[in-house]
């Protein structure tokens, strides 16, 4: 018995390593549904982040640091962000810091580490061949990489992007009159986030599912590694607050491009006095809080 | 300048290759088996390096504190603010002591505790008695700093006391605007964004007559000393916050939301100099919201001084109505006569004309 069940475990164990299809070039390294190739792609975007979040963060605080400092030398890449003293244009510092903020915050410790590390251990570590989905998964990669190319481009506009502070306080982030960073860069940056969280939410219904569903034979709760428990317990975190940021992102849609008054009340601005009463800003940063809370723990 | 940061780009760069050289021996080492003979010298020399790092670690932090220490705000003015200082201490001191009493341990045990031929790590997989300690010490030690926390911050937002002064403070890009109760009755007139234009930069209601002796300042705000204070606070376009850092104050202002903060400064401006040595020292309300281009420089210099001082430069104030006399067609027929004593001479002698008639009934 002993002997023929080993060999009929041989012959199934070889029958899955043969049971791999050729794939073409873009199934197999672009539009792929394997979850180590996405773990890839994630920390490839992850780091592309982390580098251009990093040189932002270190242009304002040489600004900061030394305030005498000319920094004509980085004319050539930021033109005229640069003002005629050598210095940081004020609106493109508060810029620097809203773009290093956003890019660190849901770009590289969201999305590269958490899109990184949950895609590839995920499987490894609860002994599932891959994710639950493996094109929910591709799905969550490529939303995430459209908002990538968005927030990248916002960097690129002539009126500059989102410089509200990373966490786009309305009224500021809600009237274009206000500052130069409310005007497109702004509306650059909703709809980044919005498909961003879309990502997200894809993302994180992936990994509940697969630790809840593909555990291998034996591997029950109390025995699932802690760094599974931990990627579990951030992707319901994320699932239930994620929904919270987009109807936060998409009621300030509405405020700035459809009249409504969710977030603006009693408004004088610019010489004007701006129809809107009733809404309460403070509402934006609870939504806003909602999430970003759990988003630092 | 740029020596600096070419020297850190280039120790940066060292360290970079260093990391990635000794990731490639780690991913070369972890494919294989570990030979014996293999933990030596490295591991003994490691183990010890975590306990320089604690103490070279330790070291920074304390000379990094002192040196700080320069930079620091002095003494709080405020009686509220002493209290919410004691309390950032206290609950500094037992995150430090605790920081530091498991750090040592961290660092110190990896020393200690290196692995050792024929030694071998005990299974020690659960001890209830000690989880309880370290679970219920802490717990009480937060609850009894979450509860003083509330308790100030229940008093620090109790209502004001029925003598405290008012004074009103509207954040706009990028100034403030004070404005006082006025130098007769003492009241806050009440107010209307609509009502907001270059003549009225805060939007006073001149169909109240508690409105007329008011007054605006966009440099100052003078307040008394050892007197409460009740500092209503408005924005008129987006988020600002009121930071006045020596009396620890601070409070957002939220367009179409007013909010308040009580306090009883204690130490006039004159007294500060003294303390600090710095004869031209001045108290700063600054904006604490990122608000725009002109954030950074947004602020208005803050005066205490005792009372009667305070008193006397209030009666040399004008009321807004004063000089600014077109606000006077604002005024509804029935209070013109108890505005008149506010407007010049010349506005007042002028008849109220038809234009002025036709405004009234939408005041």
């Amino acid at each position: 018995m002993a002997t023929v069940s080993a060999n009929s475990a041989t012959v199934a164990h070889a029958a899955e390593h043969e049971h791999h299809e050729p794939q073409s070039f873009w199934r197999k390294y672009i539009f792929s549904e394997d979850h180590k190739t996405i773990a890839k792609q994630y920390l490839i975007s992850g780091i592309f982040w982390s580098i251009i979040g990093i040189s932002l963060s270190v242009m304002f605080r040489l600004q900061l640091g030394f305030p005498n400092m000319k920094l004509d030398f980085l004319r050539p890449i930021l033109g005229t962000w640069i003002n005629e003293t050598g210095k940081l244009d004020p609106d493109f510092y508060l810029a620097l810091v809203t773009m290093h903020g956003t890019i660190m915050v849901f770009f590289v410790l969201t999305a590269g580490l958490s899109g990184t590390f949950s895609n590839f251990l995920i499987p490894l570590q609860v002994g599932a061949r891959d994710m639950a989905s493996g094109f929910l998964n591709m799905l969550s990669y490529w939303f995430f990489f459209m908002a990538s190319v968005l927030m990248f481009g916002s960097l690129f506009i002539e009126t500059g992007p989102a410089s509200g502070g990373w966490v786009i306080y309305p009224p500021l982030s809600a009237l274009p009159q206000a500052h130069k960073g409310s005007e497109l860069g702004m509306t650059l940056w909703l709809v980044s986030m919005a498909l961003f969280i879309v990502s997200q939410l894809l993302g994180g219904i992936n990994y509940i599912t697969t630790v809840i569903n593909l555990r291998t034979r034996g591997m029950s709760f109390s025995k699932l590694p802690l760094t599974i428990w931990a990627f579990l317990l951030t992707a319901i975190l994320g699932l239930i607050s994620f929904p919270v940021l987009l109807s936060a992102a998409l009621l300030l849609i509405f405020d700035r491009s459809f009249g409504t008054s969710f977030y603006l009340s009693e408004i004088y601005i610019k010489g004007e006095a701006l129809p809107n009463v009733g809404g309460s800003p403070i509402l934006f940063q609870h939504l806003f809080w909602f999430l970003a809370t759990q988003r630092y723990i | 300048m740029v020596y600096i940061v070419a020297l850190l780009a280039v120790i940066f760069l060292g360290l970079a290759a260093v990391v990635v050289s000794r990731m490639a021996t780690v991913v070369k080492n972890a494919s294989g088996p570990v030979e014996e003979g293999r933990i030596g010298m490295s591991n003994r020399i490691n183990g010890l390096l975590m306990v320089v790092f604690f103490v070279t670690g330790l070291i920074g932090a304390i000379w990094s504190f002192l040196h700080a220490k320069q930079f620091f705000l002095p003494e709080a003015s405020t009686p509220h603010g002493r209290h919410t200082d004691f309390l950032f201490w206290l609950g500094m001191s037992i995150i430090t002591i605790a920081f530091v009493v498991t750090n040592a341990l961290l660092f110190f045990f990896a020393w200690r505790y290196q692995h050792r031929e024929g030694y071998k790590a005990a299974y020690y997989p659960e001890n209830h008695k000690l989880e309880l300690i370290w679970t219920v010490i802490p717990a009480v030690v937060m609850a009894l700093l979450v509860f003083t926390g509330w308790k100030a911050w229940r008093d620090i937002m109790a209502e004001a006391p029925e003598n405290a002064q008012v004074f009103e403070i509207v954040g706009k890009q990028f100034n403030w605007i004070a404005r006082y109760p006025g130098v007769d009755n003492n009241k806050l007139g009440s107010f209307n964004y609509k009502l907001i234009d270059n003549n009225n930069e805060t939007g006073i209601d001149y169909t109240d007559e508690a409105s007329f002796d008011d007054f605006v300042s966009t440099s100052e705000l003078h307040i008394p000393v050892n007197k409460p204070i009740l500092l209503k606070i408005r924005a008129r376009d987006v988020l600002h916050s009121v930071f006045i850092p020596h009396l620890r104050v601070k409070m957002d202002a939220v367009p179409g939301m007013p909010t308040r903060f009580q306090f009883t400064a204690d130490k006039t401006t004159d007294e500060m100099k003294n303390i600090t040595g710095n004869p031209n020292f001045t108290y700063e309300i600054a904006c604490t919201e990122v608000c725009g281009q002109g954030h950074f420089s947004m602020r208005i210099r803050l005066v205490v001084e005792d009372e009667a001082s305070w008193l006397a430069w209030c009666k040399e104030q004008k009321p807004l109505l004063t000089s600014t006399p077109e606000l006077a067609s604002r005024i509804p027929a029935n209070l013109k006569a108890k505005a008149a004593k506010y407007l010049p001479a010349d506005a007042t002698a002028a008849p109220a004309d038809s234009v002025t008639a036709s405004i009234l009934p939408k005041g």
